[in-house]
């Protein structure tokens, strides 16, 4: 899990690239990846949202976090 | 109105996004497990159509192929860095075997010419005989072949016994040793050479019994090769000297020459194999710079030192070996030296020499019917046999490798056809190891001689067999 922290850049620009796509498709100003660490959410590549990381809780419910 | 699940989150805060509305998709790694998510996100509550949700989960594929191919290239970046070392090494490891070949190409080239000089030398001088010459010229001719012969045995005893230090095959029988007595024998091998040169050998040692703890034969060799050595690289007239000084608990054994010296660029190297000192040029190309190696190998198995004292090239050389002194010895370790063999005539003994070099054995055998032996020959083992079925001889020397029966084989089928038999059987052999002596007493031998043979001792074996057939 932590080695897909470290994303190398011709990745980070595919992924920046789903993003956008998602964007577009749901028609929404915010889309992100984000990879599960052990107590944070990690974004690999966000539109329209300036953060790097997420408390767990953010994105998810109680008890899909704590599971 | 506020998404039930988008509730507690602190996206829901209006300082941060003012999130209304969250849809994601898993992103499931290749073992179906969840490590992340696509999101997308709105501050209005909206829903996704079906085709949206298709098409995010589409992404969320996509997102998870990237990653994949990025931990493939990395896998793959981390094999090419990690062959990059492996191909690095082997290069390093092919560059140090390419170094040892050429050395020894240079070896073989020095060692060919080495056995070359004193070869031609040799067969020059029978050249000579055959031509029929006055005696004494013939008599100078003999010498010279006597002592190339012996030049070039002393070059292959030092090729074997580098290999066997190289193998750790040299075991010391270390006793405590009278020094003096070993300088002398050294002293007394080297003198025609140092005399033919017209150099002056000087033997400086104190009157007193200096022991060390060493093994005879190898520590004759070491001075006999240093002393060598001096003579070789010291000119005409020059003066070579032992000497011998005791400190504390060892004992300091100086060769010193005033010959051509050692550039202190060479002297690291000088004792390594086959490294002979680059000032020397080509009239002293001879030599392959094993002597020094091997006395070096040998110091080193008596816990010993050895060091070189030159101060350059012109200035002479003066080696000095460092060995442990040993304990006052107990009575005994003086043996006399062994009696000289006297050619006294023995007219019963039957000698049958069996060899398929017959030029090796024919002269052999003229030597030993001079000595009063009767002896027979025979080129191979089948043929020894008939000769034994003939009349069984008293003595058999046997060549171990023969083409067709070998001398074990003849020794074995001997013993078996004729087991009452008193005959002793010899075995000669170029090889010396301790298997090669316990293969020739299983087959049957009495003896294991080494070739070339030691006329002398020889004859010391025979007499003592003879004396023994007669009681």
């Amino acid at each position: 899990m932590n080695a897909l922290n470290r994303v190398d850049p011709d990745a980070e620009a595919n992924l920046y690239q789903v993003v956008d796509l998602a964007a577009i498709i749901c028609q929404t100003p915010i889309a992100i990846i984000c990879l599960v660490d052990s107590e944070r959410l990690v974004l690999i590549a966000s539109k329209g949202i300036d953060i790097t990381e997420l408390p767990l809780t953010a994105l998810m419910h109680p008890q899909l976090a704590s599971g | 109105m506020l998404d039930e699940r988008t509730r507690d989150s602190v996206l829901s805060d209006p300082e941060h996004c003012g999130m209304r509305f969250f849809g994601s998709v898993p992103l499931q790694s290749d073992a179906n497990l969840p490590i992340g998510m696509l999101c997308v996100i709105d501050s209005t509550p909206r829903a996704l159509s079906d085709d949206q949700i298709i098409s995010l989960n589409l992404l969320s594929g996509q997102v998870m192929a990237h990653i994949g191919a990025y931990r493939t290239r990395e896998a793959i970046q981390r094999q090419h860095a990690m062959y990059a070392d492996q191909s690095e090494e082997l290069l390093q490891a092919n560059h140090r075997l390419q170094e040892a070949n050429e050395k020894k190409d240079r070896f073989l080239a020095a060692l060919s010419h080495e056995l070359r000089n004193p070869l031609s030398a040799v067969s020059y001088g029978v050249a000579t005989l055959q031509a029929g010459q006055q005696v004494e010229t013939s008599e100078q001719t003999l010498q010279m072949i006597s002592a190339q012969c012996f030049q070039l045995t002393r070059l292959l005893d030092d090729l074997l016994d580098i290999s066997r230090v190289d193998r750790g095959l040299i075991v010391l029988r270390r006793a405590p040793i009278n020094l003096a007595e070993v300088i002398q024998l050294a002293a007394s091998s080297v003198q025609n050479e140092a005399r033919e040169k017209g150099q002056h050998l000087k033997i400086e040692h104190s009157e007193r019994h200096i022991f060390v703890l060493a093994d005879k034969t190898r520590l004759l060799q070491i001075l006999v090769n240093l002393l060598t050595n001096a003579i070789r690289y010291t000119p005409a007239q020059g003066e070579i000297a032992l000497s011998v000084d005791v400190s504390d608990q060892s004992v300091h054994i100086h060769v010193q020459d005033n010959g051509i010296g050692i550039d202190p660029a060479d002297q690291l190297s000088i004792f390594s194999e086959f490294s002979q000192g680059n000032n020397m040029g080509d009239s002293h190309s001879d030599g392959l710079g094993l002597g020094l190696s091997l006395v070096a190998e040998l110091v080193r198995l008596h816990h010993g030192e050895i060091e070189l004292d030159s101060k350059g090239v012109g200035m002479g050389s003066k080696f000095t070996v460092k060995l442990p002194m040993a304990a006052t010895p107990s009575i005994g370790n003086c043996a006399p030296i062994a009696a000289e063999a006297e050619p006294t005539p023995s007219p019963m003994l039957n000698i049958l020499l069996v060899d398929d070099n017959y030029d090796s054995i024919k002269p052999l055998g003229k030597l030993l019917e001079r000595r009063g032996y009767k002896c027979q020959l025979s080129v191979s083992g089948e043929q020894a046999l008939e000769a034994c079925a003939e009349t069984i001889p008293d003595v058999v020397l046997v060549d171990i490798s023969m083409p067709g029966m070998s001398g074990h084989e003849f020794a074995r089928t001997f013993r078996q056809r004729y087991p009452d038999a008193r005959t002793h059987l010899y075995a000669m052999s170029g090889h010396s190891q301790p298997s090669d002596r316990q293969q020739s007493t299983d087959a049957g031998f009495e003896h294991h001689l080494v070739k070339p043979l030691e006329i002398k001792s020889l004859l010391l074996l025979l007499r003592s067999t003879r004396d023994q057939s007669s009681l």
